[in-house]
């Protein structure tokens, strides 16, 4: 697919963002291939709405596309493009807040993402599971912002404390104080989760 | 001694391995009294482990289509015929400011200059042209105008009274006119602005345009 010549190592984010800066749109390719999904996940997470989360994914590589030149070598490209999803995602939750001033109901169990994905749960131990992804995912919601951020990007995007740090901009004892207070939210919120896997274990 | 509260405060690090080997040997002693803390760090780790062994959401099928329409239209929208250089505002701005600030401060600093040394500043020996043939003055005085101010002033005397005949009538019947007509030493010099006519209007704002 790309023209480069063959290397024993991939190209790093870096080179490819490079390229793009160079207009080399093979690279933008190669940087949504690499991207779009753990963004996704990311933006799911934070948010528990994948259409919200597709439209913020979006939004970022449009960004990515239209101010590549934004980007400095000075910083590591995935921290870059994680912030613009991050604040990307904040600023989608802060309209929601808004929209919800109208409508309370699409919280929950009941989204049409439910149904759909319901067929696939065809044997009761992935219907079991899809519920209990249910659960942890309605539990991460209901924290406050900062604390999901954190536990999003450190235990399920599983990223350094040091990048999250860089990412939402916070220092280093900030986000390992934030990522143990969000544990043990957590942890109180899904004991029965919990403690079933404990036996399960 | 380590607390419960302590233990709590300190889990994360413990169950990564962060701590020191002292703190590590104290919080392992605490936990082999504390049944309690011994359960809730075996409920965090399980919680980690489930939170990282959450299914990975993927992008719709359709996200690449998407997003190249979007490109599109963006490119569209934008005008891809003529683009404008690419500025990063975020740092080329400041310096933008900064150069500006700079230019009127050295502008102000070279006219001072000019006033210190009793010479006319550029603005001054603008106005001295306008000045000149109604107040006579030998070349060797010095500058009547020590200010800006003060040169403005007369400026926006003169050209009101030079603009306006209405105004040089009603001054004539007052008495004024005189005092810039009249050569050598007279009631009236420039370089003393009360004993200007209080009565007329003075414009600030055309003098800077003029010149």
């Amino acid at each position: 697919m790309t023209k480069q010549p063959i290397q024993n190592k991939p190209p790093t984010d870096e080179d490819l963002i490079l390229r793009f800066q160079n207009d080399d749109f093979a690279a933008f390719d190669l940087i949504v291939h690499r991207y779009k999904d753990q963004l996704l996940n990311f933006a799911y997470r934070f948010l528990g709405n994948t259409e919200e989360a597709e439209d913020v994914v979006q939004e970022t590589f449009l960004r990515l596309y239209r101010k590549k030149h934004a980007y400095r070598q000075i910083a590591k490209f995935s921290t870059w493009i994680y912030t613009i999803t991050g604040n990307l995602a904040k600023t989608e939750l802060r309209k929601r807040k808004r929209r919800k001033l109208v409508s309370i109901s699409d919280m929950g169990f009941e989204e049409k993402e439910y149904e759909i994905e319901d067929l696939r749960a065809n044997t009761e131990r992935d219907a079991d599971e899809f519920l209990k992804e249910k659960i942890i995912q309605k539990a991460i919601d209901e924290l406050p912002t900062g604390f999901r951020q954190v536990i999003v990007l450190r235990d399920i995007q599983e990223l350094s404390y040091e990048e999250v740090g860089k990412i939402l901009k916070i220092p280093l004892g900030t986000v390992k104080s934030r990522v143990n207070r969000a544990r043990l939210k957590l942890q109180a919120k899904l004991k029965d989760i919990v403690d079933e896997n404990m036996i399960r274990r | 001694m380590t607390d419960c509260y302590k233990f709590e405060k300190r889990l994360s690090d413990f169950l990564e391995e962060s701590l020191s080997t002292n703190e590590k040997e104290s919080f392992e002693r605490h936990l082999g009294k504390c049944a309690k803390c011994r359960k809730k760090s075996e409920q965090v780790q399980v919680l980690r482990n489930t939170l990282s062994a959450l299914p990975r959401h993927k992008t719709s099928p359709s996200f690449d289509t998407v997003l190249r329409s979007n490109i599109r239209r963006e490119i569209i929208n934008n005008g891809s015929v003529f683009r404008f250089p690419k500025i990063n505002f975020v740092w080329q701005l400041p310096v933008f400011a900064a150069a500006a600030i700079l230019f009127i401060a050295v502008g102000i600093l070279i006219d001072q200059a000019f006033i210190r040394n009793n010479q006319l500043s550029p603005i001054a020996s603008a106005n001295k042209i306008i000045l000149e043939p109604q107040t006579s003055r030998t070349l060797d005085t010095p500058s009547p105008h020590k200010t800006f101010q003060e040169s403005l002033k007369i400026t926006n005397y003169v050209m009101d009274r030079s603009r306006s005949r209405s105004l040089e009538r009603r001054d004539r019947k007052r008495g004024y006119n005189q005092s810039l007509q009249v050569k050598g030493n007279t009631d009236f010099h420039p370089n003393d602005a009360r004993s200007f006519p209080s009565q007329t209007n003075f414009r600030a704002t055309t003098a800077s345009v003029r010149f």
